[in-house]
Parts: C-alpha cells; sequence; structure tokens
C-alpha cells in the first residue's frame, strides 16, 4: 500500500495546489468561452452522465449518487452569487476541482481554454436562464477562529437547529435525514460535516461561509445570510464546522497493534481507546459480484488496535447514519462491519483473493452484526461463508450521533486452524468489509478494501533509549583507540 | 588559500559537489539507499586517487594525523571526541525509535499472456488476435460510442472519466488501476491482451501478478465478446493510442 | 374519523377567517357584481398520513398532507377561483402565511403580486422552500428566533411552499393578476365581490386536480352563482 498510497496522496497534492493556482479568481480571469468548441468536447467527455441534452441522463446517470447535473433548469448547487444564476467563475471552477463525494471529477487535465469552452456550453442549455446576471454575494467580515468564536458558532449552531438534518455531532445524521429530497425529487443525504474532505462545493473558510449564507441551490440547504442573530454569526458557525473534524483524513497504510501490559477494556467508549492513534481506512464499493454497490454508505473506518499476553482487540469508529437491525420487511438489513484475515499467516506474499476468498484458498473473517454480536466464520467467496464452531471471539458496541464505536476481541494464539494466531512484528494481512443496513447494504452490496497489513509491534521495551547510548559510547571508545595507536606511532 | 591546495580538503569538497548533485541533481529524487551507493562509489574513488602514490596518500593523511596527535589541535580533538559518538548515537535512536513500513507489493505489471483462454465456455486464441470489429470500418462509430457506453457505465469507478486510472474508487486500491493515458500501458500491448485481462480480471491473473490483492473484476461473466471488443477500440480511440501489433511471422 | 372532522372544521374556520381577512378591498369598478362560485369533486379525498419523528410537541404525533380535502356535499377546498380577464387594478393588501403547528397555514393563500409575510408561531426551524418558474425561488432558513420574514412574488403564478425540516408541510401561494379571487371554504364554497359587469371566464384552480372554467355573466349590483366541478 505504501508506495501507491504516498504517491496518490502527492499528486492529490500537487493537483490541490494546481487547481488552487488555476481556480483562484485573482489569478485566472474570466474567459469568454466558445460554445460550439465546448459541444464537441462536451459530447466526449460530459455526456455519459449530462446527457447529449444537457438533461442529467446520461447513460451512467442511474448509477451515480448524487445524480449527474440537469443543465437545462440552469440551476446550480454550488455559487458564490446571492441570486440564482451562479458566476462564470463557478461553473468554472466545478469542472476544475469536480466535486469532493459525487461522480464529478476534476478536469483540470484539460486547457483553460477547453474549461471555458465548456462552460460556454453547458450555460447554452439554458440561455433564458442566465439572463439575469449573477450578484455578488456580500459575505460579513471575517472572523478568525478562536475558543470563543467556536462556542459561539456551537451555540448558533443549535439556535438554528443545524441539527435536523445535520445532526447534533454534525455526522448527517439529523432526524430529518429520511425525508430530504433535492428539487429533481431524489433522495438527498446531509453532509457529514465531520468529514469535510466530502463537502461538495470546497471545505475552505469561505467556501463554508459561502454555503452557509447562500445556501446549496436545489436542495434542501437553505440560506442563512438573513436568518442568523448577527452576520458575523456565519463566520463562528464556519469556525465551528471546521472544529468538527481534520482536514484530511489521513489514510494509514498499514495497520499498527500496540502491546499493553494491562487488561483491554471491553467498553468502546472508556478513555482507554481514544490515547490511542487511529490507523484510518477508506472503504469503497463493492463492485465485482452482484449485486453491486456503486454508492457505498461506510467510506471509513478508523482502526485502533492492541494487544497483550493474551488477547487481541480491535477498536473500530465508523459513521453510520443509522442504527439500524434487520427488517426485511422494509428491506432494511442489520449494520455490520468484518474483519478478514488469511486463516494461517502465510510466509510469503501469496494470499488468499482479497474478496472473501474463493473456492481454494478461504479467509477468516471476524465480523459483528448489529442484533447479533461477533461471530467468527471462514468465507470461499463473497455467498460461501460457513460459521466456525465454538465462539472464541466476544465484542460489544455502541452508537451515538451517527456513529458506531465496537471492540472486538479475540484471543492471541489459537489451535483452530481455521482461525489465525497473532504474532508479534509479523506483518499480517487484513481487509475490511462494513454493510450499513440502513442503507439497504448486506451481502455483497458492502463497502469494503483489499488487502492491508496489520503488524503487533515488539512489546513495549526500553530498546530505543537504551542502544543509542551504547552506539555513542562504543564510537567514543574506538575513537580514543585511534588516537591512542596514532599518538604512540608519532 | 593553504587550505584547498591540501588533499584532504580537495577529498572534502569532491565528496560534498557528488552529494549535492545526486541529492538536487536528479529528478525524480533517488531514494536514500540509492544515494547511499552512489556517495560509496564516490568515496572509493577518492581514496583510490588519494592513495595513487605515496606522497599523496601522505598529504591526504597529515591534516587527519595532526589532528589526533598534534598538541595545538587538543580543541578539536575534544570537539570530535564529542560530537561524533553523539551523532553515531542521534542516527541509532532514530533507526530504532523508526516505525516499520508495510512491505512493498512487488507485481509484474504485464505478465506474458496466455496463448489461449476459455470464454464462457469458447476457446479463444490470444497469440496472434486482432480486434475483429477494426474490420469493420463503417460501423467503427458505432462501436466505439458503444464502448463509451460500457465504459462510463462500468469501468469509470476505478478507472476515471479521463481515463487515466483517478476513477474515485482508484485512491483505495493497491495495485492501483491502470492508466491508459499513460504510454505505459495499453499503448505497449496487443488488443489480444486487453481482451484477456478485461474477460479475466484479477482473478486470472498469474501469481508474480498478486491476483488476490487486484480489484479488477472478471468482465466474461457480464459483458459479451463484442462489447469487450468494443471497450478496447474506445480505450484506444479516447487514449489517442495504438495498439501493439503481433510481430509478423517470416 | 371524530379527528378529521375536527381537522377540517379547523381548517374551515382558518380559511374562512383568511377569506375575509384577504377578500380584496373596492378596488373593482363601483357598482359591480358578486360571484359565488361553488366548486365541487366527485373523488375521494387524499388525505396522506406521517409518523413525525421530531418536534412532536409542536407538531403532534402524526401529521397531515391534505392534497384533496372534500367537504360536505362534494365541496371542494383550497381551490382558487379567479377571473383572470376581469380588468381591476391590484391594490397592495398585505397578506400572511403562518407555520403554525407545522402546517402552513392556510394550506393555500391567494394574492396580488406584492408582499408575502411569511410568520414562523411554532419556535422551532422551519425554512421557505418555494417551487416557482416565474418568480425567484426561495429556499431561506426561518429559524425560531425569526419570528417574521417577508418576500416579494411579483409575477403571476402558483408557487408551492415546502419546508424540508418537515417534509409533510406544503402550502400553496396564488398570485394573482388581479384581485378578482377567493379560495374555497370547506364547503367548496368562494365568494368574489366586485367585479365589474361583463361576460368571464371563471376559473378554478386546484392544486393537485388542475384548472377547469366557466362562463358567466356579471351584471352590477346582483350576486351569480357558478358551479364548477373538478375532474381528475
Amino acid at each position: 500500500m505504501s508506495p501507491a498510497g504516498v504517491g496518490g496522496r502527492l499528486a492529490r497534492g500537487v493537483t490541490l495546489v494546481a487547481s488552487i493556482v488555476f481556480a483562484s479568481p485573482a489569478l485566472v480571469a474570466a474567459q469568454a468561452g466558445n460554445a460550439m468548441a465546448g459541444k464537441a468536447l462536451y459530447e466526449l467527455r460530459c455526456v455519459g452522465c449530462h446527457g447529449e441534452k444537457g438533461d442529467g441522463k446520461g447513460p451512467a446517470a442511474e448509477l451515480v449518487v448524487p445524480k449527474p447535473r440537469d443543465f437545462t433548469t440552469g440551476l446550480y448547487k454550488i455559487r458564490t452569487s446571492a441570486n440564482k444564476a451562479p458566476t462564470d467563475q463557478d461553473l468554472f471552477r466545478i469542472i476544475t476541482d469536480g466535486m469532493p463525494g459525487t461522480s464529478m471529477p476534476s478536469w483540470a487535465v484539460l486547457p483553460d481554454k477547453e474549461r471555458w469552452n465548456l462552460v460556454a456550453y453547458v450555460k447554452a442549455f439554458a440561455a433564458d436562464k442566465f439572463k439575469e446576471a449573477p450578484k455578488k454575494l456580500e459575505l460579513p467580515k471575517d472572523v478568525a477562529s478562536s475558543g470563543e468564536s467556536i462556542k459561539r458558532g456551537k451555540e448558533m449552531f443549535e439556535a438554528i437547529e443545524c441539527h435536523k438534518c445535520h445532526g447534533t455531532e454534525g455526522r448527517g445524521d439529523g432526524p430529518s435525514r429520511a425525508e430530504l429530497k433535492d428539487e429533481w425529487g431524489h433522495p438527498i443525504a446531509p453532509a457529514n460535516l465531520t468529514k469535510r474532505w466530502t463537502f461538495r462545493g470546497g471545505a475552505s473558510r469561505t467556501e463554508i461561509a459561502t454555503r452557509l449564507a447562500a445556501g446549496v441551490l436545489g436542495t434542501p440547504m437553505p440560506a442563512f445570510i438573513d436568518s442568523v442573530e448577527k452576520p458575523e454569526d456565519i463566520w463562528h458557525l464556519t469556525n465551528y464546522i471546521l472544529s468538527l473534524g481534520p482536514d484530511s483524513p489521513g489514510y494509514a497504510t498499514l495497520v499498527t497493534v500496540t502491546a499493553v501490559s494491562d487488561a483491554i477494556p471491553d467498553d468502546p467508549s472508556a478513555d482507554f481507546w481514544k490515547k490511542l492513534t487511529p490507523n484510518n481506512i477508506p472503504l469503497l464499493g463493492q463492485v465485482i459480484v452482484d449485486p453491486r454497490n456503486f454508492n457505498p454508505s461506510v467510506d471509513l473506518v478508523s482502526v485502533r488496535a492492541v494487544y497483550n499476553d493474551k488477547e487481541i482487540a480491535f477498536h473500530l469508529t465508523w459513521d453510520d447514519p443509522t442504527q439500524s437491525t434487520a427488517d426485511p420487511g422494509k428491506k432494511l438489513f442489520a449494520d455490520a462491519i468484518s474483519l478478514q484475515f488469511p486463516p494461517q499467516p502465510t510466509p510469503g506474499v501469496e494470499r488468499p483473493y482479497f474478496l472473501m476468498g474463493d473456492a481454494s484458498d478461504a479467509v477468516y473473517l471476524l465480523r459483528w452484526e448489529n442484533g447479533k454480536g461477533v461471530t467468527e466464520s471462514t468465507a470461499n467467496g463473497p455467498t460461501k461463508i460457513a460459521a466456525i464452531q465454538g465462539a472464541e471471539a466476544t465484542g460489544k458496541a455502541v452508537y451515538a450521533n451517527g456513529q458506531y464505536r465496537l471492540v472486538m476481541k479475540r484471543p492471541l494464539v489459537s489451535k483452530s486452524e481455521t482461525r489465525p494466531t497473532f504474532a508479534p512484528m509479523v506483518f499480517m494481512p487484513v481487509a475490511f468489509q462494513a454493510w450499513d443496513g440502513g442503507a439497504g447494504e448486506s451481502g455483497t452490496r458492502m463497502s469494503l478494501t483489499s488487502w492491508y497489513y496489520l503488524r503487533l509491534e515488539e512489546p513495549q521495551s526500553g530498546r530505543r533509549f537504551v542502544i543509542p547510548p551504547v552506539v555513542a559510547i562504543l564510537t567514543l571508545a574506538v575513537m580514543l583507540l585511534v588516537v591512542r595507536v596514532a599518538n604512540r606511532r608519532a | 588559500m593553504n587550505l584547498f591546495r591540501s588533499r584532504f580538503a580537495q577529498a572534502v569538497v569532491v565528496l560534498v559537489i557528488a552529494f549535492v548533485i545526486f541529492r538536487f541533481g536528479i529528478r525524480p529524487p533517488a531514494p536514500w539507499s540509492v544515494l547511499t551507493l552512489y556517495m560509496a562509489i564516490v568515496l572509493l574513488a577518492v581514496l583510490i586517487y588519494v592513495s595513487s602514490d605515496s606522497d599523496s596518500w601522505r598529504e591526504f593523511m597529515r591534516p587527519i594525523r595532526s589532528t589526533l596527535v598534534a598538541p595545538d589541535k587538543r580543541l578539536a580533538r575534544l570537539v570530535l571526541l564529542i560530537v561524533v559518538p553523539l551523532l553515531f548515537g542521534y542516527y541509532a535512536y532514530t533507526q530504532a525509535a523508526a516505525k516499520p513500513q508495510a512491505p512493498p507489493e512487488l507485481r509484474a505489471v504485464h505478465p506474458a499472456p496466455p496463448g489461449s483462454i476459455q470464454f464462457r465456455g469458447k476457446e479463444i486464441q490470444i497469440t496472434g488476435l486482432d480486434n475483429p470489429l477494426r474490420k469493420d470500418q463503417a460501423n467503427f462509430k458505432k462501436h466505439f460510442a458503444a464502448g463509451a457506453e460500457i465504459y462510463i457505465r462500468n469501468c469509470v469507478y476505478c478507472h476515471g472519466d479521463n481515463l487515466d486510472g483517478k476513477g474515485h474508487f482508484a485512491f483505495g486500491f493497491n495495485p492501483p488501476p491502470a492508466n491508459f493515458q499513460d504510454p505505459g500501458t495499453i499503448a505497449m500491448l496487443q488488443e489480444a491482451f486487453l481482451f484477456w485481462r478485461i474477460a479475466k480480471g484479477g482473478p486470472g491473473l498469474p501469481k508474480e501478478s498478486t491476483p488476490w490483492n487486484s480489484v479488477m473484476p472478471a468482465w466474461e461473466d457480464r459483458l459479451t465478446e463484442e462489447q469487450i471488443w468494443q471497450v478496447i477500440i474506445y480505450l484506444y480511440d479516447a487514449t489517442g493510442q495504438h495498439p501493439r501489433r503481433w510481430e509478423s511471422e517470416h | 374519523m371524530r379527528k378529521v372532522i375536527g381537522v377540517l372544521l379547523a381548517i374551515a374556520l382558518v380559511t374562512g377567517v383568511a377569506l375575509v381577512a384577504h377578500r380584496p378591498g373596492p378596488a373593482g369598478a363601483q357598482g359591480g357584481g358578486t360571484i359565488e362560485a361553488t366548486v365541487t369533486y366527485a373523488g375521494t379525498p387524499v388525505v396522506e398520513k406521517l409518523k413525525v419523528n421530531k418536534d412532536t410537541e409542536k407538531c403532534g404525533t402524526e401529521a397531515m398532507i391534505e392534497k384533496v380535502v372534500v367537504g360536505p356535499n362534494k365541496g371542494l377546498a383550497n381551490a382558487v377561483v379567479s377571473v383572470p380577464s376581469a380588468k381591476g387594478a391590484a391594490k397592495a393588501v398585505k397578506t400572511t402565511v403562518d407555520q403554525h403547528g407545522c402546517k402552513f397555514v392556510p394550506h393555500v393563500t391567494a394574492m396580488t403580486p406584492g408582499e408575502l409575510d411569511l410568520k414562523n408561531s411554532d419556535d422551532i426551524l422551519h425554512n421557505i422552500h418555494t417551487y416557482s418558474t416565474a418568480n425567484p425561488s426561495i429556499n431561506k432558513a426561518q429559524p425560531k428566533f425569526k419570528k417574521m420574514m417577508t418576500e416579494k412574488f411579483e409575477k403571476p403564478e402558483f408557487v408551492k411552499l415546502t419546508c424540508d425540516v418537515h417534509s409533510w408541510m406544503l402550502g400553496w401561494v396564488a398570485v394573482m393578476p388581479n384581485p378578482f379571487f377567493g379560495v374555497t371554504d370547506a364547503g367548496g364554497n368562494a365568494k368574489i365581490e366586485n367585479v365589474p359587469p361583463g361576460k368571464y371566464a371563471v376559473e378554478a384552480w386546484h392544486e393537485t386536480l388542475g384548472k377547469q372554467t366557466k362562463e358567466v355573466e356579471v351584471k352590477a349590483g346582483q350576486s351569480t352563482k357558478v358551479a364548477i366541478e373538478m375532474k381528475k
């Protein structure tokens, strides 16, 4: 994972810098694009989703969530104007940067001029809607973040009841969530404010304040500029939202299992777990076996893992907007998560097929399911799962404010051939799968990872405090010897 | 400028220049392991040069020896005796405290294709096979459009709208999805190779290509023979690449 | 059943009050006639029910989406009866829609182009989300401390009002080109006064049943009855 991950992050960083340079209004003056030239490009690059007529009904539209923009309405979600019409710059920016958390990619690979041509062509689908010029949105004077500002932002967050949709802690799990529809009639999920790398219109201070002030057109998100107590509350709210989560998920490439000497708590809420650094793992849709899952619900699991001389424990944290148990009548399934290991660690790189093994090579699954608890099983593929007799694993989960926290424990050593034994300082393959039953996920409709590595770190020792002085003293001794020999010869 | 005439100073200058060139002159930057190897070669070369005759060697050794024995260099000697062990100690600390990295995934990117494959119970000869749709030039546009649609409904999640391997699922998978814009991928391969890869996916890879970790589905379950050839047409035409030809037999 | 009747009665009362409150002043020509319209619908009422999962102390535990409300004698409530071709200047009359008990009260508000006051009597967050084509669409939050907002509707149009926080909330604002209109009460009756004498097409509009028209002749100082039947 490591080289690809770092490379990917680097590449993203470069793209980000490039996009800031190219998209910043101060640096790129708006150009009048040529709609006719844009048409050819549109028909090559955009029709797949947005459709030939610009109505958002391309061949891929049915598979993507959120749905592709329907250009014929002239309605754009992300805009910096106070009225309905977006500025050309707004359209250019979205084409350039894409929309995080959606299927709209960045088109920064296209030359500036071609992107301006696309802006012109896209506008042409609803020319009459652009007769009214965009009015500049005046944001109140910026208020820098401070403890006081964040506190005021929290008060405002509660007073204007952001939690109705976004949830008490901002995870998009508010009570109105299930009812929300966009103006095209499609269900729409409120933003998870703790994951701002998925904000459609960007996660900078100004972008967040702009969305708050002007709303997100065509969606339930209303404009708040006239609906806060004082105009600067927009900035207090922005500062509060920024305090809800990290800038970026900081994905891990290796799951490190920390060695502890004491007993490991069963309670997922224990302070013990908060002190450990989480290993954040991205999960993606399973699109290999039918039914496929193109729009997975669980996109991240934070793994904290520890072991002592007897057992290994996994503390998993993931966001799920609805706590659900199986209810086949309502097409609801149980929320679940599983860890996958080879049944025995193999000395080489060879591993079972990442998607729950295959007919010839099985995997071991350590799974928790809401209402059912922890189970261990052997899988020879995603639909061939057999429970292992005699449970050795235990677990406890809590659900609060759109988030699960779970502790799963297992003895370190297993005598059974179907269960792996964990040994310190061995790179052990591990993969993850998750199901949001409330979103209709079950069976192969899941989010997953390919193989990662897990490593039990060496037992806590003073090695790194003992070795360096020894090295220093040895070096000194050798040097003194050299000086002595040289002096004797001289 | 006595200092620069001394053999020792010259050797130090050569080493410093070599280091600067290797460290900052190579794009993309060389990893530390490579750098260490290069520097070792340079050091060896410098030592061979200074020891080419005994005068040169004596001159090279003079400042070192004097630092070790001369009474007026006592202070320098003391400083070295303190600083050098500390540096070694610090290096040992960084090594002991370093977090381990996940082992690298070594894999053959373009393994040799099999001579033939079973496609939905039918044997297809891969060796020497060309895209049959290319003979049907009259319907090229139709095949291209069909390929585009197949691509956007199936492949775009990983391989990206721009065919550059940057689909929105791409970042989470290792090995990363193929970048068709890269001249090192489809431009180096015959169309039949692509047919094999698309039809058999990750599970159809040989062991040296880590089949257990590839998320590429086996598309024979979902696409017909013609559809696979259509999407291949799309891959080449949309990226402006040309397939490699089979070497003609003489 | 008793509950439904109670609710219907309440609606009748509210619409009645609204009608009185919205009756246009003597904007029409002096000595005009009166149109007494009765709108009927032979079909079944459509009232959807939804279990409420939030704000139950304000919204109750069950919300009703009143799409087609039919009273005694098949009278259709919440239909807008108007005389689009009558000539008469619109006089600015302040009109108010209240968000009360997680409902838009009245369900249908008719007004001449101008300002509409939006009141939030609920002490919880609502958002005014309009669906319109001629007027700019609005999606503005109205938190509990913002008791009153004023919005402009300058073009004649039937504007849908929704609240995304409470998805069952549904209301309509009928922006009419002239002051000759009325909204039917629970019995399906609406009265339009001071209509200049002449022959007109009287139009009845309903949010789900569409439009029907009927020719009438209005005579000075007289009341003309017109019965309009809405069809699906």
